[in-house]
């Protein structure tokens, strides 16, 4: 019986460590949940006279945080919030990824933070559906100094804020304006070939051509496209805007155009230079432009368009990685080019961009308000960008912030962003421009400045931007039904014009838009165009068109001008 | 001993098919594990295929000093180690009973585990049960809700049933009741089966996601898997205009893939080790007995 | 069926005839087994019954404030919704269609792997080739994915270079229903065979080897020896899993039809989960994606059921 024993004993014993294991997980959770505000408990006695609230909030995890310097939820920024806050801030953190399945069952639950922050507009819009969201005009009219100020600056953020039922539920910040895409060209096989700048669709075929064929880039074998990427990546972006062919587009009439707007002419293009050869024939399962994006940082691929947005970091990743392989190559930022439809700009970063919202069941709205508060001020911000003063970085005789060491930097606050969700970066003046925060010793920078300032130049101007009625994040959200439909149909089009485009012969573009009719009229474009044509009699003062980001884009150059 | 003509044919054409076989599977690895090996330079242009070029560490160096992995991997060791353990048995209180001819309504409890395989609530309401029972940001809330999975089951159930009963009776002859049966007889002669759950209820448990994702709040609870996708995804997710700080956020390829190859190498370790469960006849001795 | 008689003469009391009897035999020996069982049937009430009450959130409109309970109930609408949809039953038909096909193409390649396997003499390359074979079950679909389309691409494609060399033409492997749906089979087949084979290999120990010898002895050659030795040793098994199988028919996993759909083939390659996925871009369609869900759910339920009645004609049912 003894190995039978023994075999009991085993179990025994296994069943006894899972247990104490158990219940040890058990009861450690218990005293995880007070770890913040411990930490905060010493300071309160000493600081403020009025009533310190205990608030929780929620804050992306990207899974970045380096080793020793805690977690997302508890480290050197949420200690300095808690010590330097009006309130005692508990975090939970959220996978950015996600984020939405999270946030659902925490909200089902009923143990969602007090503040959520947010970046999909979709995520939030159905928050308030589920109606877990609290109104915040009076609570911002009553309580808040610095939120109140900065909507009277920029009434935009309360336009952008309510919803459908009149009252303001999220909260955001101000970015600065300048061209999310760029459309990239070779200048030095422009030069190479003889070749002037492409401006219109035809030019543009053109010069795609004899980047394919006339080998620019001297190795003898015909390695080149001229074009990156027809589905995936960035580049498809560019047909849309050169097109404006969008689902809901703007007229000249201030009326809406519903449906596939100009997505023929779009296709025809793409159509042409499919057959040209000018783009690699397997674009098509070229999941997330992968392929053309290395084959663009080898230098092979001769017109392109990358989602650059401020920079920053293309300099330090795309820019960096091509001048190291390709050295001999010079980029260009060049205007899209003129179509049949008419010429427009690629699409511009969203000024007004609502981040966060808070929990219906929040206990203390006003602790929240003035936690809101805190975080708009632009000494707040500035920490989580810069760091603290001092520590990580010094102010030079001009008052730009220089960091001290970069491996500190990294190391200590460069995952800290997310924790600046409501800062408005051009409040701190000159030195929260986007050209400011080159360093114009390292090479890559002092090219991606002058790529920016390129763009800029290129595409701020007063040509319409060919993302069609707004930016994504300031469209409305359909009813479920036509959402349904709406997506089912998008989707059924999308597939007919990528046929259409590698269809050759046996699929032109005559027969294509004959099945786009179809397919539009009988997925239910006519009911999906009558939504949004009464939305948009409703609604359309509320609404910040292109236009109204090019008035802020003014505004935010005249004042830095006047800086 | 001979062998025919027919099977050294055999022989030889088997471990040919075999090593084809072998070499498709290896190759994505290799060009995995030459990624993570590369400069990044080398890396972001797609010069890399199945041998690493300009050979650096940097992607190893900086996924480990750039992310809590250290601290997931533990956490993922755990998980796994003590949610084995806790299935494993759990699994064969399941699987004897519905083992054992005498055991009544077999049918009926089969059939309603069965269905529990094919209709379940969804995520929110097990989410759910699962706070009313406090378990939430616990382990336990990864390891009770996986105690039993009825595939497995009825894996463990077929191994069982297919011992002969000869060797049954036997025992309970030398005077063991039903545990004695299964300690001495049932659990030492299944231990292929045994093997093989214990493999896919570890990988299940080492490769959780969902789960964790949803149940664990604190990050410094986090498994290596959550991590190492949250660095994925910020790459092959949709384009999110909406995130200007998301760009400077994104994983060089080379830092996932070394990520990747630091999640699979434990799995592949382990496998070998179980192999040596998987011994021919191991029930010759007993009958004769 | 002892006369009382006997009873009596064999000197036991009447009372004991009936603690010896059938019934009370199997009721002692069931008691270690029930109070086994016990904790099991808790943990199924609790963490599998228990959660199915939410399918009710098919039939209602579900909402985080009013909660499972309290959200106003809807009936069919949401079931309606969908089937009215012309793409549903595209989708419905495709998923089908793609998981089916799987399942037969599939089924027994990782049975020839195991068989092949447990031939191999050599255990060291033996051990190797198990492990090596296994790997890919490990690799996500991105990975793989990004491999299958670099493979068969139209320009540089491994494929067809040599489909060029042979014929001077290429082929869009990746953009031809036909095709793409044998590569979605057979990628899929590639990535879990060796880790399904796993199984089969645990199964094959349990087969006596005198068997083998007594048919070697007779004469029989090795492929005779697999079917009337091997093959039947391993019934049971086989069995089992074809009738799980049929549970999974709905479930055409979402990263490999994701990572390899293209507009091209998406008539018959958007599949539920591809489907769910769009659609739960647009908002927590919670109702409307329980109500998908249930349907898959009865769909693989009378699936299951139809094949454990087959499975118990041949002694082999689950129940």
């Amino acid at each position: 019986m003894s190995r039978l024993e023994s075999k009991w004993l085993k179990v025994a014993l296994a069943a006894g460590l899972s247990a104490s294991l158990l219940v040890g997980c058990a009861t450690n959770d218990g005293k995880q949940g007070n770890g913040n505000q411990n930490q905060s408990t010493p300071k309160e006695s000493a600081s403020t006279v009025e009533k310190r609230g205990k608030i929780s909030s929620t804050i992306y995890d990207r899974g970045n945080v380096p080793n020793g310097m805690g977690t997302i939820e508890d480290n050197m920024w949420t200690k300095w919030i808690n010590e330097n806050g009006p309130a005692d801030v508990k975090f939970t953190a959220i996978p950015r990824w996600e984020s939405q399945s999270k946030l659902n069952v925490l909200l089902a639950s009923g143990s969602a933070p007090d503040i959520i922050f947010e970046f999909g507009t979709g995520i939030r819009n159905q928050l308030f559906d589920q109606k877990q969201l609290m109104p915040l005009d009076d609570l911002i009219e009553q309580h808040s100094v610095e939120y109140k100020a900065l909507l009277e600056k920029y009434p935009q953020l309360k336009q952008v804020g309510i919803k459908s039922d009149g009252k303001l539920y999220e909260v955001g910040r101000i970015n600065e304006v300048y061209p999310l895409v760029s459309l990239f060209i070779r200048e030095d096989w422009l030069e190479k070939l003889n070749l002037e700048v492409p401006t219109t669709e035809e030019e543009l075929l053109a010069v795609a051509k004899a980047f394919t064929e006339q080998d620019p880039d001297g190795n003898g074998v015909k390695d080149t496209y001229g074009l990156g990427g027809l589905k995936f990546g960035d580049t498809p972006g560019l047909f849309r805007y050169m097109f404006n062919a969008n689902w809901v587009n703007l007229g000249e009439d201030g009326e809406l155009s519903v449906g596939p707007n100009n997505m023929k002419e779009s296709t025809e293009l793409k159509r042409k230079m499919f057959e040209a050869g000018v783009v690699d024939k397997d674009f098509l399962t070229d999941k997330d432009g992968t392929k053309s994006k290395q084959d663009f940082l080898n230098g092979k691929i001769g017109i392109y368009a990358i989602m650059a947005s401020d920079f920053i970091s293309f300099s330090a990743k795309e820019l960096d990685t091509l001048m190291q392989t390709v050295p001999e190559a010079r980029l260009k930022v060049i205007p899209l080019p003129k179509t049949s439809v008419g010429q427009y700009n690629p699409a511009w970063n969203n000024p007004v961009q609502m981040t966060a919202v808070v929990n219906a069941r929040a206990k203390d709205p006003e602790a929240i308000i003035k936690y809101i508060d805190f975080l708009v001020k632009p000494e707040t911000g500035r920490t989580f960008r810069n760091g603290i003063e001092g520590v990580h970085y010094n102010l030079d005789s001009d008052g730009k912030p220089v960091i001290i060491d970069a491996d500190k930097f990294t190391n200590e606050v460069s995952w800290a962003a997310d924790f600046a969700m409501l800062y408005s970066r051009l409040e701190e003046g000159k030195y929260g421009y986007n050209d400011t925060q080159f360093n114009e010793e390292i090479p890559t920078q002092k090219e991606g400045l002058r790529l920016f300032q390129d763009s800029v130049k290129t595409y701020m101007n007063e040509l319409p931007v060919g993302e069609g009625l707004t930016h994504s994040e300031h469209m409305p959200q359909l009813p479920k039904e036509l959402s349904l439909k709406f997506s089912n149909v998008q989707t059924a089009i999308d597939d007919i014009y990528t046929r259409a485009i590698i269809g050759g012969s046996n699929y032109t573009m005559e027969q294509a838009q004959q099945d786009v009719e179809k397919e539009w009229q009988q997925g239910g474009g006519p009911e999906i165009e009558a939504w949004y044509q009464e939305w948009w009699s409703k609604e359309k003062d509320n609404v910040l068109t292109w236009e109204g980001v090019y008035e802020i884009y003014k505004q935010q150059q005249a004042a830095k001008a006047a800086l | 001993m001979r062998v025919s003509r027919g099977e050294k044919i055999f022989y030889f054409i088997n471990y040919i098919v075999l090593t084809l076989i072998a070499l498709s599977c290896i190759l994505p690895l290799l060009n995995v594990a030459s990624l993570s090996l590369s400069g990044a330079a080398a890396v972001a242009s797609g010069r890399v295929s199945i041998w690493p070029v300009d050979f650096s560490f940097f992607s190893y160096s900086s996924l480990f000093k750039g992310t809590p992995i250290i601290r997931a991997f533990f956490n993922s060791l755990q998980i796994t180690l003590i949610g084995t353990a806790l299935s494993m048995i759990t699994t064969i209180m399941a699987a004897y009973p519905l083992s054992r001819r005498q055991f009544y309504a077999r049918r009926f409890f089969t059939m309603a585990m069965v269905f529990t395989m094919i209709f379940n609530g969804g995520l929110i309401p097990t989410y759910l049960v699962i706070q009313s029972l406090g378990l939430v940001n616990s382990y336990a809330a990864l390891w009770l809700p996986a105690l039993v999975s009825t595939y497995n089951m009825l894996l463990m159930r077929s191994a069982f049933e297919q011992l002969p009963r000869e060797v049954d009776e036997a025992a309970k002859i030398d005077g063991c009741g039903e545990l004695g049966v299964l300690f001495r007889v049932v659990l030492p002669l299944s231990k292929p089966m045994l093997a093989t759950l214990a493999l896919f209820y570890g990988v299940g448990f080492w490769n959780s996601f969902m789960s964790v994702l949803i149940y664990i709040n604190d990050t410094a609870k986090f498994n290596m898997t959550v991590l190492v996708q949250n660095m994925i995804r910020s790459t092959s997710m949709i384009q999110d205009f909406s995130d200007p700080t998301m760009l400077a956020n994104i994983t060089p390829e080379g830092i996932r893939s070394a990520a990747v190859i630091v999640m699979i190498i434990p799995i592949l370790a382990v496998y070998p080790l179980l192999q040596k469960y998987f011994v021919k006849g191991v029930m010759l001795g007993s009958i004769k007995g | 069926m002892i006369d009382s008689s006997v009873a009596r003469q064999t000197e036991e009391p009447v009372a004991e005839s009936k603690r010896n009897s059938p019934g009370w035999r199997r009721f002692k020996t069931n008691i270690p087994l029930l109070i086994m069982f016990v904790p099991v049937i808790l943990f199924y009430l609790i963490f599998r019954y228990a959660p199915i009450g939410g399918v009710v959130i098919a039939f209602k409109d579900y909402n985080f404030f009013d909660g499972i309970l309290n959200s106003p109930w809807v009936g069919f609408y949401y079931f309606e919704m969908l089937f009215q949809d012309d793409r549903t039953l595209e989708i419905i038909r495709n998923t089908l269609f793609l998981s089916l096909l799987s399942i037969v193409v599939g089924f027994p390649v990782p049975i020839i792997l195991a068989i092949l396997l447990n031939e191999v003499r050599n255990l060291g390359f033996k051990k190797a080739i198990q492990t090596i074979v296994y790997m890919p079950h490990f690799l996500s679909w991105v990975i793989i994915g990004m491999l299958v389309s670099t493979i068969f691409a139209m320009e540089n494609g491994i494929v067809n270079r040599v489909v060029e060399a042979v014929t001077g033409e290429i082929y869009p492997f990746m953009y031809e229903k036909p095709s793409w749906v044998a590569i979605f089979v057979g990628s899929g087949i590639w990535k879990d065979m060796g880790f399904n084979a796993i199984i089969f290999l645990a199964a094959l120990t349990s087969i006596n080897p005198s068997l083998y010898e007594a048919a070697a002895m007779d004469g029989a050659s090795k492929l005779r020896q697999i079917w009337h030795i091997t093959l039947p040793g391993i019934q049971s098994i086989i069995i089992l899993l074809l009738v799980l199988s049929m549970g999974r028919v709905m479930e055409v996993g979402f990263d490999q039809v994701y990572m390899l759909q293209n507009s091209n083939v998406n008539q018959i390659a958007d599949v539920i989960s591809t489907y769910i996925y769009r659609i739960g871009l647009q908002g927590a369609q919670f109702s409307l994606t329980t109500a998908m869900g249930l349907f898959e759910s009865v769909v693989a339920f009378i699936l299951v059921f139809s094949a454990n009645y087959i499975a118990r004609k041949f002694n082999e049912g689950l129940w």
